[in-house]
């Protein structure tokens, strides 16, 4: 147990290290003088001189990248361009935002999804077989940007049920905060369902039918209770595997959801940082991203351990 | 047994959620929400470039003078207009008696200088160019600041109506130094409480203002909301009260609709089609030779400044709801010549030029155009009626910063771009015109441009000025390194219960003095 | 035998209907993408100024947009655009996956370690972000966004392609081979590529589809296809500011999206059927 996590962990490390070589050569490859883009249309040759020293832009690169990652891990990641804000500062109060829109729209998802997996499982190649695979065909088919703009038009516009878009603090007002979350939770957690009610039906079927199943009915224990005490517990695992794998999608998705909502969370953060060329947020940020998507497969990976002890023996799953 | 525990949630949830609903309601009332479009950048008068940063200083941060709603200069905080002595090389101002900063501290002339050499003279002031002419300023009593010019400058009184000529406090500036803009304090009515970067800014009514009567709110939030569609979303349902840049097709229906107030101003500034001449490798660099017939011959230009129908782009592109144009000063501006009419469309001579240019068969050229919903419309409206006189337009979007770069670098051949507008028609001009101008980024250079732009900015008749600028605005029509193409009509939308909003044709909202009915 | 096998595939596959309605709207949909000009009715990039946003009528059937340019033909020509980023963009991820995966499976020690790591931290960066952030290096084009896509997509490949290689050497016949001495390149090879090429297919009809719609975000935002080019993304990026006045601008586009999206997905299901069929 313990060789597979030191495995585990170590292989994070290496991909973490060579996520931060991507970012930092992919930021310094984005055409523009950094320069410039922070002198502005005003600034001199002495000016630019002068900000090129201060952010050690004219050094050589591996000495640049060697400045960053170190400052990175004594937790300084710079200052924005646009607003002097460190962007620590800005990232911890951006991610936070997004992350409740994941978490949330991880609960729509897999609150239609696993019960729709489940009930289509065990009624397969029914008429609600049939239908719960239809809806998923077209939670995966249609775009989030398209379904996020009718939802605005007809919810907020045409029935002022909810309003449009923005952000209210969860400590502010609870209600608030969830009037305005419900919309983009439920168009990121549609893709997202779509996918998992897939892959639970799948995963519930083969468990049904594996040979410990089989043994549990055979010793009498009730049908429910196997269902959910054997067969759900094994069965999350691909589903876990899923859920680690989309949070790259779900911050992708985020993106285009949080602009469209104007929800002011990290999605929009790196389009603005991207758009206005604040390289050290984009830096920031990617990495941020980055990063969480290796820890929480990591997190994802050793959570196979709790599911499933077989796999613990077994050797890592999946890739590596 | 679980449904009535159900049923006993569910009330409790409908009761508290009328409760919260009602809440907010109250609470609208002593707060004013106002959207802007863009982020305002760095809230220090001194480094801030943003128009719509303009708007949130309005509140925050007030100026030596003011513009009226008739672009009437008038003193806000200064006494007086100015007295100009010496050959207009002295200007002599008396301040506002009894002001204070939003910290307590006394607003007074050695406060009002300070600020005025910082925008001077501190590293990477965007206010430099502004105030280049200025040589000194003196303090003369507590309450009287004068300031010693290189040479007479008659714009300056406008350009102290603007971020050059907000003071800020001296003890602020000096704890925060370069970061002033993450807890500024100036004299305004409101004060800066807090900033959520692309999200919101909100400012409460200051303690210290001299006529507390004025702010009728006690929190002013500024919400950014950069998708025109949510931002109208949002004033529809009530989030927002103040909408700023109503997109011209959105401003039709809320006057149809009538439920909203719908306040146009023709603006101060421009928006047309800036053509690079000869800037080859910067704009501070010598200029070199193109080598294109864009570039070099003024019949090309010529031919796609009558490919297009200005009329007709404002009715397309913007549904009628801006001005068209053909020249740098706003209609709004007393320094407008009302006898100059735009010329029209004329293909067959579009046609003739460029065959004479030895183009018969067609020219094709890139025009860059600011990634918006907005400007892509436009560009392609260009792009369709260059096309018919013999134009193969390529639209190439790019992000606004970006673009401006570039522009400064001489990548450009042609950049749908335009200018804000100052109330001097001096600000629209030149820096944008003149031989080694500050933003002359096509190098267009003409000696006497130059001469009538310098002499009129050294005399303050208002007569004389105006007689000038029609004369330097004929050659620079001639040479059309600019092609002028409409002005931005300034639309903000609130709601009708709203009273006491004066459009200015500076486009910056003012709710100062702007109460519930 | 082989009429057999044939014979018994078509059977499976009339067993789903909806499998065989998504292949055929696939195929319209290449059909419409190649005969684009003679199936739209007029030039998609010429305005009638007359005709501005005008709602659908028998002349334009779809209605027209902001410029008074017909949306039909709009959306017709812009099922190439379509088309091309979804496809080509998974060739490239498939030309450049393919070959990387085989080599790391092949071969393990360090070479595999390494791609492997790298392949971690690419599919690391989300998707679309990964995109947006190659877009705005090379410059927003249809080319440059087809690339990125198809870049974005390759870590998928490079995965899928090492694991067959990977289980394909676990077969005994494999070993056997081997064992007598036929072991190598060639060996894997002609072994592995009949497994490769359906499993390649059936991940072709899930990354296309997400193909064309990241071509229609990206030009959603303003980073791809650049204007007059007609492209799904840029026509539902203009309707989001007419949505009241014109929804039909939205419709269609929108429409036209999820309908292709769709099809791919049914297509992608019934082969997967095909060519892997657990008796569910």
């Amino acid at each position: 147990m313990l060789e597979f996590l030191i495995r585990r962990v170590a292989i994070s490390v290496v991909t973490l290290f060579v996520i931060s070589l991507i970012v930092f050569t992919g930021v310094r490859m984005i055409p523009g003088d950094p320069a410039r883009v922070m002198g502005g249309t005003d600034a001199d040759a002495a000016g630019l001189a002068e900000i090129r020293q201060k952010y050690g832009l004219d050094d050589p690169i591996p000495l640049q990248y060697l400045r960053w990652i170190g400052l990175a891990l004594r937790g300084d990641l710079g200052e924005s361009i646009r607003t002097r804000e460190s962007v620590v500062w800005t990232v911890g109060r951006k991610l936070p935002i997004t992350i409740e829109l994941a978490c949330l729209s991880l609960l729509v998802a897999v609150a239609i999804a696993i019960p729709a997996g489940v009930f289509s499982a065990v009624r397969r190649n029914t008429a609600w077989d049939f239908l719960v695979n239809a809806l998923s065909l077209c939670g995966l088919s249609v775009p989030s940007f398209w379904l996020g703009i009718m939802l605005i038009l007809l919810l907020s516009v045409r029935l002022h049920w909810l309003p449009a878009s923005g952000f209210v603090p969860p400590w502010e007002s609870p209600l608030a905060n969830l009037e305005r979350m419900i919309m983009p939770a439920f168009v990121l957690g549609a893709g997202l369902a779509a996918v998992l009610m897939r892959q639970t039906r799948n995963s519930m079927i083969e468990i049904l039918g594996a040979d410990y199943i089989r043994t549990a009915w055979s010793k009498g224990l009730a049908g429910r209770a196997v269902i959910f005490r054997h067969a759900f517990r094994n069965g999350l695992i691909p589903v876990v595997t899923i859920l680690g794998l989309q949070t790259g999608a779900l911050m992708g998705g985020a993106v285009v959801t949080e602009q469209i909502f104007v929800v002011p969370g990290f999605g929009r953060l790196i389009v603005e940082a991207v758009f206005t060329r604040d390289y050290p947020l984009v830096q920031g940020v990617v990495l941020v991203t980055a990063s969480t998507y290796v820890l929480v497969n990591l997190l994802v990976d050793l959570s196979y351990s709790v599911l499933n002890p077989r796999i613990r023996i077994g050797g890592a799953a999946g890739g590596g | 047994m679980r449904r009535t525990r159900l049923g006993s949630w569910l009330v409790l949830g409908l009761a508290a959620l009328t409760l919260l609903a009602a809440a907010p309601a109250e609470a609208q009332k002593k707060t004013l929400v106002v959207a802007l479009n863009q982020d305002p950048d760095l809230l220090d008068p001194t480094l801030s470039r943003t128009y719509v940063g303009r708007i949130v200083f309005e509140h925050m941060c007030e100026k030596l003078y003011e513009l009226d709603e008739h672009l009437r200069i008038f003193p806000q905080l200064a006494a007086a207009m100015p007295a100009i002595s010496d050959g207009g090389k002295t200007v002599t101002i008396k301040l506002r008696s009894g002001v204070k900063f939003n910290d307590g501290t006394p607003m007074n002339a050695d406060a009002v200088k300070f600020s005025l050499d910082r925008h001077r003279e501190m590293k990477g002031s965007n206010r430099r160019s502004e105030l280049e002419s200025v040589n000194t300023v003196e303090v003369v009593d507590p309450l009287t600041i004068r300031l010693r010019l290189k040479s007479a400058f008659s714009p300056l009184v406008a350009t102290l109506a603007d971020r050059s000529g907000m003071p800020i406090s001296p003890a602020a500036a000096n704890k925060l130094g370069d970061k002033f803009a993450t807890a500024p304090v100036c004299v305004g009515p409101w004060s800066f409480v807090e900033r959520v970067p692309q999200d919101r800014i909100v400012l409460e009514k200051s303690k210290h203002y001299f006529d507390p009567g004025q702010a009728h709110f006690d929190r002013l939030v500024f919400r950014i909301i950069p998708d025109d569609n949510v931002r109208l979303a949002n004033l529809r349902s009530g989030d927002i009260d103040v909408m700023h840049l109503v997109a011209p097709t959105d401003s039709v229906n809320l006057k149809k609709e009538g439920r909203f107030e719908v306040a146009s101003v023709t603006g101060l500034g421009y928006t047309g089609v800036t053509i690079n001449l000869r800037n080859k490798t910067g704009k501070t660099q010598p200029p070199g030779d193109l080598g294109t017939p864009l570039a070099n011959d003024p019949r090309v230009r010529e031919a796609f400044d009558l490919s297009l129908d200005r009329e007709a782009i404002n009715q397309v592109a913007w549904d009628g709801q801006y001005t068209p144009a053909c020249t740098p000063i706003s209609p709004v501006s007393p320094f407008y010549d009302k006898s100059k009419k735009c010329p029209g469309r004329d293909v067959a001579k579009a046609k003739q030029l460029l065959a004479a240019a030895g183009l018969a068969s067609g020219y094709a050229f890139e025009l860059t155009i600011v990634n918006d919903p907005q400007q892509r419309r436009f560009g392609e409206v260009i792009q369709g009626m260059a096309r018919e006189a013999g134009f193969n337009i390529t639209l190439r979007p790019s992000e606004f910063a970006s673009a401006l770069t570039d522009d400064d670098n001489g990548k450009l051949q042609a950049f749908a771009i335009g200018w804000s507008g100052r109330a001097d028609p001096d600000g629209n001009i030149h820096q944008f015109q003149t031989c080694g101008g500050s933003l002359n980024t096509t190098h267009a250079c003409d000696e006497a441009v130059d001469a009538l732009l310098n002499r009129a900015r050294e005399i303050s008749d208002q007569g004389e000025r105006a007689k000038l600028y029609r004369e330097a605005i004929e050659k620079i029509q001639a040479r059309r390194n600019v092609l002028y193409v409409y002005h931005l009509n300034y639309i903000v939308a609130y709601p009708k219960n709203l009273k006491g909003y004066k459009a200015v044709p500076d486009g910056l909202i003012r709710i100062k003095g702007v109460t519930w009915n | 035998m082989a009429a057999e096998t044939a014979a018994r595939l078509r059977k499976r596959l009339w067993r789903r209907p909806p499998a065989v309605i998504g292949a055929v709207v696939v195929l319209l949909f290449v059909v419409l993408a190649l005969a684009a000009p003679w199936i739209a009715t007029s030039d998609p990039q010429r305005s009638d100024y007359g005709k501005i946003r005008k709602a659908p009528t028998a002349a334009n059937p779809f209605g027209t947009d902001d410029l008074g340019r017909d949306i039909f033909s709009r959306v017709v020509w812009g099922t190439r655009i379509s088309m091309q980023a979804g496809v080509f963009s998974i060739l490239l991820a498939i030309a450049i996956g393919v070959p990387a995966g085989l080599t790391s499976g092949y071969r393990r020690g360090v070479t595999d370690q390494l791609i492997m790591r790298l392949t971690d931290a690419w599919l690391a960066f989300p998707f679309l972000i990964l995109a947006i952030g190659l877009v705005t290096i090379m410059g927003a084009s249809l080319t440059n966004a087809t690339i990125a896509i198809g870049l974005a997509a390759t870590p998928t490949y490079i995965r899928l392609t090492r694991g067959l290689v990977l289980s394909t050497q676990e077969e005994e016949y494999v070993q056997a081979a081997r064992a007598m001495g036929a072991g190598g390149l060639r060996t894997i090879l002609r072994h592995i590529l009949p497994n490769i090429a359906s499993a390649l297919l059936v991940q072709a009809t899930v990354s296309i589809p997400a193909a064309i719609i990241a071509e229609a975000i990206l030009s959603f935002l303003g980073l791809g296809v650049q204007p007059p080019t007609p492209s799904w993304g840029t026509m539902l990026n203009t309707a989001q500011q007419f949505l009241e006045t014109a929804p039909w601008m939205a419709w269609w586009p929108g429409l036209a999206i999820f309908a292709l999206t769709l099809s791919f997905n049914l297509a992608g299901d019934g082969l997967r059927d095909l060519l892997d069929p657990k008796d569910y």
